[in-house]
């Protein structure tokens, strides 16, 4: 792959490496990505109707290859991609499914991509736009703790916090595989997370037997979060089946 | 198009941050709105339509035609 589409790495811990993909503008890097994608991924590049999605998908989905080919030993020609009954992708390596798990999240001009061997893992990254309807939003996205939580801060630490909870729940929701088709408000992400304590561990109310270490991956630049799962020995190692656990929400 | 999709129109002029109009045929992630935007958008219609819309019938809702006809099916 050339150099100036290699994802830059911005977390590594032994279970896990998060890369930033830049999403800037410029026809070549995207003409270089589009090499990089496979048929069916040029074909789905065609159907998105505008430049921006269009470019984000590109040079992720480039990236993407280059650090799963690197994570699998493997050549792009080799990998393709699967999909969940939850529409959570996976990695094939030759058609067999890998046991490495991946995700991947673009916001402006940001993307991140997550690897983790053996475990789940989810990430979010979003740009700190601001809300038209901060108060709407925060009582329909939120659990009635985290909304007491973001009802005490003002301002821009208040529009800080919001991104900060929703980065962690998207890639909690992601890292399950259920994405949003779970209610955002049935779960809460731990005031340790807010501000600071940048890493903590997380239960599903439903799921206590799955444990989730949470990593807060914010900068100037964006908010972002990823979510891992923490292997204890009664988990079966699940990748390539990504399908969650079952059971109603909790609060 | 339909009475529900203008509401929906009208809705999202007021809650999404949109650089152009909005297609209806387009998905969310093509119409560039935050995974955000789109659950508090959804939920909103649910409230303006009066209909339930649960999470795990997100999943089925690609694009905003698609919640209009949810709605639609539903609506009393």
């Amino acid at each position: 792959m050339p150099v100036a589409l290699t994802p830059t790495t911005i977390y590594r811990s032994d279970a896990a490496v998060v890369s930033h993909v830049d999403l800037t503008s410029d026809t070549g890097r995207e003409a270089a990505a589009f090499a990089w994608l496979d048929e069916r991924e040029q074909s789905r590049r065609e159907r998105f109707l505008h430049p921006r999605p269009r470019r984000q998908f590109t040079l992720c989905r480039a990236a993407l290859r280059s650090a799963l080919c690197r994570a699998l030993r493997c050549s792009n020609d080799e990998l393709s991609f699967g999909t969940s009954a939850y529409g959570k992708p996976f990695a094939l390596v030759g058609g067999v499914p890998a046991s490495t798990d991946f995700n991947v999240s673009h916001s402006g001009r940001h993307g991140l991509i997550a690897v983790a061997p053996k475990r789940r893992i989810g990430v979010d990254v979003e740009v700190r736009s601001p809300r038209r309807d901060i108060d709407g939003d925060i009582r329909l996205l939120f659990s009635p703790e985290e909304r007491a939580r973001l009802n005490e801060a003002n301002g821009r630490r208040r529009l800080e916090l919001f991104w900060s909870l929703w980065t962690m729940k998207e890639a909690l929701l992601k890292a399950l595989g259920t994405g949003l088709s779970r209610d955002t408000t049935g779960f809460t992400i731990p005031p340790a997370t807010s501000f600071g304590d940048g890493r903590v561990d997380f239960r599903f109310p439903d799921m206590p037997a799955t444990r989730w270490q949470l990593q807060a991956l914010d900068d100037t630049r964006f908010v972002a979060a990823v979510a891992l799962e923490i292997p204890t020995p009664s988990v079966p190692d699940s990748i390539g089946q990504n399908e969650p656990d079952t059971g109603g929400s909790g609060t | 198009m339909s009475a529900t999709e203008d509401r929906m129109v009208e809705l999202a002029k007021r809650h999404l941050n949109l650089d152009r109009d909005l297609n209806l045929d387009a998905g969310l992630a093509d119409s560039d709105v935050s995974s955000a935007d789109a659950v508090s958008f959804i939920k909103r219609c649910a409230e303006e339509f009066n209909v339930a819309i649960p999470p795990e019938a997100v999943r089925g809702i690609k694009n905003m035609r698609d919640l209009a006809h949810y709605i639609d099916a539903r609506a009393g």
